[in-house]
């Protein structure tokens, strides 16, 4: 039961990957692939937890939080690029 | 710029960042983990500081430590490496004592390679907030 769940959990979460990287490639603003970026490390932990379900195993979710973190700073600093442009550390 | 909502949670994020990058670097041996990506949680959690509390580059004071901070990791790394070369016959041979800690009773392994990593540590901590904050200050 828990295989099968996983299984489809898998396969949806492929298809919210790729429409991730059709509005990465498409996306007309530079704000849609940030969101877009975001939107995939969002669905790549979510892979990996559902692998580790699948698997019995806890050895990953530091990933799960090391990607959560890398993904939160990138998308802040991006954020801050996108508002102020030229110094993203000024005050 | 930067909204109270963002300087708060930095304030809460950045010592359990600092403590999980910890976490990472010394249990490195022989789990998941390693100087590596703990030297990269370190500098995501400087960046976090920067990005909210404002931050100018300058050769003088911050930015240099993160420099040498880099050089002397490499030279640390390298040292250890020539210590194996001199001891044990290889370079980067790795030496392993056990040692009985007093308090909890237990046998500790400590391996040479622990201090090689703490140099893998230094070095990416050093690169990652001087190309950050070099990059960040780039005129567009």
């Amino acid at each position: 039961m828990i295989a099968l769940v996983t299984d489809i959990a898998f396969i949806l979460l492929a298809v919210a990957l790729l429409f991730c990287f059709y509005r990465l490639i498409v996306g007309p603003s530079l704000p849609d692939r940030v969101v877009a970026i975001d939107t995939i490390t969002t669905v790549t932990i979510a892979m990996i937890a559902v692998y580790c379900i699948k698997e019995g195993t806890a050895i990953f979710y530091d990933a799960i939080l090391v990607l959560s973190i890398l993904g939160f700073v990138g998308t802040v600093a991006m954020a801050k690029f996108l508002a102020k442009g030229d110094n993203i550390f000024e005050q | 710029m930067s909204t109270v909502i963002f300087k708060t949670i930095t304030r809460a994020v950045v010592p359990l960042l600092m403590i999980f990058s910890l976490y990472l670097l010394l249990r490195g041996h022989q789990l998941p983990g390693g100087g590596f990506i703990a030297g990269l949680m370190t500098s995501s959690g400087i960046l976090l500081i920067y990005l909210a509390y404002g931050y100018r580059f300058d050769w003088k004071h911050r930015g240099a430590f993160f420099y040498y901070l880099f050089s002397g990791g490499l030279a640390l790394s390298f040292l250890v490496g020539m210590a194996g070369l001199f001891f044990g016959g290889t370079f980067l041979k790795s030496g392993v004592s056990h040692v009985h800690m007093p308090l909890i009773n237990e046998d500790w392994e400590f391996a040479s390679a622990a201090i090689f990593d703490f140099g893998v540590y230094f070095v990416v901590c050093g690169v990652c907030v001087t190309l950050m904050t070099l990059l960040g200050e780039e005129k567009a």
